[in-house]
């Protein structure tokens, strides 16, 4: 995934940020190894101390509390995470359905309309295409890159 | 945060993709905040473990030669890094001159075509217009 804008957020927030994609990747009921891949990316990117990582991956297998992570969460933090899960909800493959009603209940709480975050999936498929363009140009092609 | 080829690779190959992010990071010896955010979500990606990537992260400081990092490099992992090498480079909103000779000379060794590099920065381009598109749809999302 191309950098983003998550490394901005307080310190506090980069953790919220990165609970919620670890019960968003866990929605589903277990954590692939691209699910890891994916939140590994994104605290990365947020540039999260190695010894708070390794604190959060302690969650991988003991989430936190959704209802008490969202409220927490303000407006802003909450729609930076919705993007960002509907991407870490996609790297199996496919939207399950738990992972679906997950979303609309994080994007309802962010005062996001279903439509509006139909919109937001279709952009996040939009950048399967794009992934799978950078990997042709170096002939690195996984699965699937061909129906794209 | 897509699935990609890299965290299916051997772990050797994983940690010898890193290294050479690692002397790309340092090519022109100046590290932005940009270009090491992005160093670091590679590492994430490349599903490295906590001693690996200390490892890695000493070699911002000394960096090994790229002969160094060459060497036993297989093609696969040589060219994603050659991928990432320049999605890192641009994080900042420029690639150099001394950034595109050493990433020339890499895909080179890779075998790659000639015009690679150019087409990866236009694909790199088309990424971050992505991901503003993505910001600019959040923004949307606030209204």
């Amino acid at each position: 995934m191309f950098p983003d804008s998550i490394q901005l957020l307080s310190e506090n927030g980069r953790k919220r940020h990165a609970n919620l994609l670890i019960i968003i990747a866990g929605a589903d009921g277990e954590l692939v190894r691209e699910e890891i891949a994916a939140i590994e990316s994104a605290m990365g990117l947020m540039m999260i101390h190695p010894n708070v990582r390794t604190e959060l991956r302690s969650q991988f297998a003991d989430p936190i509390d959704l209802d008490l992570l969202l409220k927490e969460m303000d407006a802003a933090e909450l729609r930076l995470a919705l993007k960002n899960g509907a991407i870490v909800a996609a790297v199996d493959g496919e939207y399950d359905n738990n992972e679906i009603l997950l979303l609309k209940k994080i994007a309802a709480t962010a005062g996001v309309s279903d439509a509006r975050l139909k919109q937001l999936l279709n952009w996040v498929r939009n950048m399967w295409k794009l992934e799978a363009k950078g990997r042709q140009i170096v002939g690195s092609p996984m699965q699937g890159d061909d129906s794209q | 945060m897509l699935p990609d080829t890299l965290h299916q690779l051997p772990r050797t190959e994983r940690f010898a993709y890193a290294k050479l992010l690692a002397v790309m990071a340092r090519a022109n010896d100046e590290l932005t905040v940009e270009e090491m955010a992005t160093f670091e979500q590679r590492l994430g990606t490349a599903l490295l473990s906590p001693e690996q990537r200390n490892q890695i992260r000493a070699y911002l400081k000394s960096p090994p030669t790229l002969e160094e990092c060459l060497t036993g490099l297989g093609h696969e992992a040589g060219r994603l890094a050659v991928r990432d090498s320049v999605m890192m480079a641009a994080a900042d909103g420029n690639v150099d001159k001394k950034e595109k000779k050493l990433l020339k000379k890499i895909a080179n060794y890779f075998d790659m075509q000639d015009d690679a590099i150019d087409r990866l920065l236009e694909w790199t381009a088309e990424g971050y217009a992505w991901m503003q598109s993505g910001v600019e749809l959040l923004n949307e999302l606030s209204k």
